[in-house]
């Protein structure tokens, strides 16, 4: 995806450290230890960094390939709910954060949608395995388009998405340091955990939403 | 209110369990792991099989089908395969010549000797107006000469067979039709080692393994149905894992990941070289007699290189390359070498024999021949067919089952009752589907939109449902 590989390293380790984060906090929820989350946000989480992953190394590309039409289905369905909770005013969830995920799920789907256009190049992917009544077709890659430069509309849509991400990122890391004025919560068993402990929590999922906001804007820059 | 995940706490008062069993619980370290992934596999095996159940049926049902098309083949294409024993066989290039004459504007591309004395020679071409994928294939008498009919083929098929063949492999919807299939092969495997898991290791009182191995006669009700569901399914679980991974060579997505992971381990077919010796310019001939000749020229090189029948005979693509003579034998035991010949002078240029392909290699074709039902004959199709019925009857009596314990009904508890697994369970089987998830993408991507789904489902029923008071009265804390 990129020239310089170690990029792809960097973004590896940030969403590798995301995605776990989201994959224990989905296994606490479901495993129902904790009474206090989100399944759908840390499922977001989870898809959001595996495929930040897969194009990190050109594992998927842009909507002309099956991972990339796939991929923007996925996140435009998470935007599109996201965007009907935000709609509805759902008291379950803070109208800044359900923003905040809209954004995020845009900028996603616009990331894959817009990459042909943003990279000025696309990738071919495979059609798969042989017909094994008869000899099998042999496959062979696409050949690549030179790189084009990115018409202006959607550099302008691509650096509003860095905006946003570096903007969020900024607010997310605000309430990681804020986290230590909230209050205490019941857990599965109904005891009022400790401060630290809240903090903690807090702090680590403010941290974790940092991360994952600056590698979206990272990355869209890095696709520039 | 934030999102709550639990599960309705009444106790399973059903008469479904039988008195004398129930799962492992105990207090040994060795199986409390397993205590606590039980229900996350029964949880599993529920969820995948009432979901992915209908694409497993239809593979079942249309393989079952396709058990029957070499006999199929036969009945209906018997004028074309099938000719009375001459005496003398007419040279390969009176053969093409006048399969040339039936398929005018075709360019051939393969040559099938007859298999047996009463057997018709096979000239397919590629052919203006042909489907994608199939050829053109004159069924020639070898005796008279004689066109005895002229078929769309695909590969080897018949059309009869071939159609049944796109019927299980697609249902005729093209590459979006391949997802069902592909669906069906990436979960079928899970479902078997979920089910062994959650059969097997159940604690029985009395008659441990008749009782694994056979159905519950004196049982009633859901007891009875799962112990039909159980032993049947325990029976057929090999073939359901045969099935499962040679059918995903076929998929779009997983099969490319599975020729991928082949290509890095070197577990591919290896391929003949058709490179001629430098000097040599042998021209591709057009003239239908030309290619004939060349035809018997090779299959004599061949036949003198030790090449025992039946063969297909492949000419030059283009200009200055080999000609292919290949062995198609794919029943036990398989032969499959292949020999480039110079079309010019005779000469055997390169040898790839079956014996020498990597294991892996080897294994593989003999799986995709039993898939297809065509590695020992009969008894092959045979065990196709009670593979497919066992299939159809488990995924029957597991809707039957959950009708029976569906939520509407007092006293009735989501699979493994009020049992939880841990978190390190779930995560650690999480890390596990992503990692499969990866490499079978339409599993991922089908259990990612299963749990997106249930979430959804979960949020807006608990918007609609009035909240509960709980013993701690806490502020309301912001979960993201």
């Amino acid at each position: 995806m990129f020239d310089w590989s170690m990029l792809s390293v960097v973004f590896t380790v940030v969403f590798a450290a995301t995605g776990l984060y989201a994959l224990a906090r989905l296994a606490r929820l479901l495993a129902g230890e904790v009474a206090v989350g989100d399944r759908l946000v840390e499922l977001f989480h989870l898809a959001m960094s595996l495929a930040m992953i897969a194009m990190a190394w050109a594992y998927t590309g842009g909507p002309e390939t099956p991972g990339g039409r796939t991929e923007v289905v996925v996140f435009g369905a998470f935007t599109v709910w996201f965007a009907y909770r935000a709609a509805v005013r759902d008291a379950a969830h803070s109208p800044l954060a359900n923003g905040y995920h809209v954004a995020m799920g845009a900028a996603m789907t616009w990331m894959v949608a817009a990459m042909p256009l943003i990279m000025g190049s696309s990738h071919a992917g495979s059609s798969g395995g042989g017909h094994h009544g008869g000899s099998a077709p042999v496959e062979s890659a696409e050949p690549v388009a030179p790189p084009a430069p990115a018409p202006g509309w959607v550099v302008v849509v691509t650096i509003a998405f860095v905006v946003l991400s570096v903007a969020a990122a900024a607010w997310w890391a605000a309430r990681a340091v804020r986290a230590g004025d909230q209050g205490g919560h019941a857990d599965a068993g109904g005891t009022v955990l400790t401060r630290t402990t809240v903090t903690r929590s807090a702090r680590l999922e403010a941290s974790c939403h940092v991360l994952m906001s600056l590698g979206m804007g990272g990355m869209l820059v890095a696709m520039l | 209110m934030s999102e709550q995940v639990q599960e309705p706490v009444v106790a399973d008062r059903s008469p479904a369990a039988l008195p004398d069993e129930e799962p492992v619980q105990s207090s040994r370290t060795g199986s409390r792991w397993w205590t606590d992934l039980r229900p996350l596999f029964l949880r599993l095996h529920f969820y995948v099989g009432i979901f992915v159940g209908p694409f497993i049926l239809v593979a079942a049902v249309t393989g079952l089908l396709y058990t029957i098309t070499p006999q199929l083949d036969q009945i209906v294409y018997r004028d074309a395969l099938h000719v009375p024993v001459g005496t003398n066989r007419l040279d390969l290039s009176d053969q093409v010549t006048a399969a040339t004459a039936a398929v005018p504007n075709g360019t051939i591309t393969q040559i099938r000797p007859p298999i047996a004395a009463d057997a018709t020679t096979r000239v397919t071409f590629s052919a203006p107006g042909v489907e994608e994928g199939y050829g053109r294939t004159a069924f020639v008498d070898p005796y008279t000469g004689e066109v005895r009919a002229v078929l769309d083929t695909f590969g080897e098929w018949l059309p009869a067979r071939a159609w049944i063949d796109t019927l299980h492999r697609t249902l005729h919807l093209g590459e979006f039709g391949r997802l069902y299939s592909e669906l069906a092969a990436s979960w079928l495997w899970v479902l078997a080692l979920s089910g062994i898991a959650v059969w097997v290791v159940r604690r029985r009182r009395t008659a441990r393994i008749r009782r694994t191995l056979l159905p519950e006669p004196s049982a009633r009700g859901r007891a009875r149905l799962r112990s039909w569901h159980g032993a049947v399914g325990l029976w057929i679980s090999i073939g359901m894992l045969v099935l499962s991974v040679t059918g995903l060579t076929w998929s779009s997505f997983a099969g490319a990941n599975v020729s991928e992971l082949r290509a890095d381990l070197n577990w591919t077919t290896p391929s003949v070289s058709t490179e001629l010796p430098t000097g040599s310019s042998a021209a591709a001939p057009t003239d239908p007699g030309e290619v004939g000749g060349t035809a018997d020229r090779v299959l004599a090189a061949a036949h003198e290189a030790g090449m025992t029948d039946p063969v297909a005979i492949t000419p030059a693509a283009e200009d200055g390359q080999a000609w292919l003579v290949a062995q198609v034998k794919r029943s036990w035991p398989l032969r499959q070498d292949v020999m480039a010949v110079d079309p010019t002078s005779g000469e055997v240029l390169d040898t790839v024999r079956y014996t020498d392909w990597p294991l892996m290699a080897q294994a593989a074709s003999v799986g995709i021949s039993l898939h297809m039902g065509i590695l020992f004959g009969i008894g092959n199709q045979l065990l196709l067919v009670a593979i497919a019925v066992g299939i159809i009857c488990i995924v029957l009596w597991g809707y039957r089952m959950w009708w029976l314990r569906r939520p509407t009904r007092a006293g009735a508890t989501t699979p493994s009752g009020t049992q939880r697994p841990s978190a390190l369970s779930i995560g650690v089987i999480g890390a596990v589907a992503i990692a499969l998830g990866i490499f079978f993408p339409v599993l991922g991507v089908s259990l990612l939109a299963f749990l997106a789904l249930d979430a959804a489902w979960h949020q807006l029923r608990a918007r609609r449902t009035p909240p509960v008071a709980t013993p701690v009265d806490v502020p309301e804390r912001d979960p993201v």
